[in-house]
C-alpha cells in the first residue's frame, strides 16, 4: 500500500464538482453543500454525458445519479479514473447488489450511497471528499469474493468512516436489519479503538480487516499494528466498572489522564455474540449470529 | 461537522438540542467543550435533548457521561431528552439509561430538575 500522500497543491485553485441528475431535491441538498465551500458545480443529466464533460473538464468530485444502477455507476468509475486516478466519486443508487458495493470499494469509489439516503449522512460525506485531499490510498481490497472481504485500511478516522458507510451500502438481504446494525456499530467501535490505541491515528499505519458472511453468522476480524494489551490493564474500559458504580473507570481514565472514553469494548460485547481477542490483544475477531440461529444459540 | 448544538433556556434548566452525529472526532470535542463552558459559566441544571441524535458512539456516550460525573461532584444534574433508535440502543447497553434520568416529554423533563437554585459556588 502507498503512503499516505502529501497533495500541497490542493486549495491553491477552486475545485470543481459534477453532480449527475438525482431529482431536485437531492440535487439541491448536494449543490447547496458544495457551494458552502466555494466550489464550481456543473450539472450533468446521465453517466453518458457526465462521461463527456469529464473528458474535457477535470472534476475533482463527482456524485453519481441515484437512478441509475450500482454497476453502471462502477463502470463510469473505471471509464474515468482511467483518465484521472485521484477523482473522487461518491455513488449514489436505488439499484444495487451487495457485490457492487465491494466492486465499487475495490475500484476506488470515496463512498458508496444505497437509497433509502440519510440526508445529514450524505452531506457529510460529500464534505469528507471535498475535504480530504488524500484518499484514495486509504482503502486497499486484498481480496474479495461474495462470501468473503479482506482489505487494508489506513489509521485515521475519515478511512474508517469511509468503510463503516460501505459497510452501511452492502445491506445483504439475507441479514436482517437489526443484526446489520449490531454488527456495523460493533465494528465501527473495533475499528476505532483499532486505529486509536493500535495506530495511533498514524496514517502511515494501517489495518487489517476481514468480513466473512457465513450461511448463519457474520464475523468481522480487526488485526490493529500495535503492541496489544493485557486484559488485566483495561481499569479504564467501562467493562471492569461494576454495577455499584457504572462510571467507576471514568475516574481511572481521569487520573491517567485519558480522554472520556472507554465504552467501546462494552458496546461491542453487547452487540455481537462473540468478542475475542488473541494474546496480545491487537488481533479481535466478532461473531453475531444470524436471525434464528442467535436465538437457538442463547 | 456532523453534529449542530443549539442552546435554550427554561428557567435556570439549560437545554440542549443536539442534531446529528455525536461520534469521535471534532464532533465529540465540540459537544465537550461547550458543555464545559456551560459548567464553567454556572449552569448547573442541563438537559440534552437527544429527539434529532441521528447516531451516538462510544465517545459521545462517554463525553455525556463525563458531564454526568462533573455535574453530580458540584452537585449539578444533567438529563436526557427523547433518545430514539440506534441512540437509544446505544445508551441502553452502556447502562446510561439506568443511571442518568430520561424523559420523553420536555417539560416535565424541565419540571423533574431540583427547585434548588445553583450557583456556580454552590
Amino acid at each position: 500500500m502507498p503512503a499516505h500522500c502529501n497533495d500541497s497543491s490542493v486549495g491553491v485553485s477552486q475545485q470543481t464538482a459534477l453532480v449527475i441528475d438525482s431529482g431536485a431535491e437531492l440535487n439541491k441538498l448536494l449543490t447547496d453543500v458544495l457551494a458552502q465551500d466555494n466550489w464550481k458545480v456543473e450539472h450533468a443529466a446521465s453517466n453518458e454525458d457526465a462521461l463527456e464533460l469529464a473528458k474535457t473538464d477535470g472534476f475533482d468530485l463527482i456524485i453519481t445519479g441515484r437512478k441509475t444502477r450500482g454497476p453502471a455507476d462502477v463502470e463510469l468509475l473505471r471509464k474515468i479514473r482511467g483518465a484521472r486516478p485521484h477523482v473522487r466519486l461518491i455513488i449514489l443508487t436505488d439499484q444495487w447488489t451487495p457485490g457492487d458495493v465491494i466492486t465499487a470499494m475495490r475500484e476506488g469509489a470515496f463512498s458508496y450511497f444505497a437509497a433509502p439516503f440519510n440526508p445529514t449522512i450524505l452531506a457529510e460525506t460529500v464534505r469528507a471528499a471535498m475535504n480530504d485531499p488524500c484518499w484514495d490510498d486509504g482503502i486497499e481490497v486484498l481480496s474479495a469474493n461474495s462470501a468473503w472481504v479482506r482489505l487494508m485500511a489506513r489509521c485515521d478516522i475519515e478511512t474508517a468512516n469511509r468503510i463503516v458507510q460501505f459497510m452501511q451500502g452492502v445491506r445483504d438481504p439475507n441479514i436482517p436489519e437489526e443484526d446489520r446494525h449490531d454488527v456495523v456499530t460493533a465494528f465501527r467501535e473495533i475499528l476505532m479503538n483499532a486505529i486509536e490505541h493500535g495506530g495511533h491515528f498514524d496514517p502511515s499505519q494501517h489495518v487489517e480487516i476481514s468480513f466473512v458472511k457465513a450461511r448463519r453468522a457474520v464475523i468481522c476480524r480487526v488485526k490493529d499494528p500495535g503492541q496489544g494489551f493485557s486484559q488485566d490493564e483495561l481499569r479504564h474500559a467501562a467493562i471492569t466498572s461494576t454495577p455499584e458504580d457504572l462510571f467507576q473507570h471514568m475516574v481511572v481514565r481521569e487520573e491517567q489522564g485519558l480522554r472520556p472514553g472507554g465504552f467501546g469494548m462494552l458496546m461491542a460485547r453487547k452487540l455481537v455474540d462473540e468478542l475475542i481477542y488473541n494474546e496480545q490483544g491487537n488481533d479481535v475477531v466478532l461473531v453475531k449470529y444470524l436471525g434464528k440461529a442467535a436465538k437457538s444459540a442463547a | 461537522m456532523a453534529l449542530e448544538l443549539a442552546k435554550r433556556e427554561s428557567g435556570d434548566v439549560t437545554i440542549v438540542d443536539l442534531r446529528g452525529r455525536c461520534t469521535l472526532g471534532e464532533e465529540t470535542e465540540l459537544l465537550g467543550r461547550d458543555l464545559k463552558k456551560l459548567i464553567d459559566s454556572g449552569c448547573r441544571k442541563i438537559l440534552l435533548n437527544l429527539t434529532e441524535l441521528l447516531q451516538i458512539d462510544s465517545t459521545g456516550v462517554s463525553t455525556i457521561v463525563a458531564t454526568y460525573v462533573s455535574l453530580r461532584r458540584i452537585k449539578g444534574e444533567v438529563k436526557l431528552l427523547h433518545p430514539t433508535g440506534r441512540v437509544q440502543t446505544v445508551l441502553e447497553i452502556t447502562h446510561m439509561l439506568q443511571v442518568i434520568p430520561n424523559f420523553e416529554d420536555e417539560a416535565k423533563a424541565i419540571a423533574s430538575f431540583s427547585s434548588r437554585t445553583y450557583t456556580a459556588k454552590s
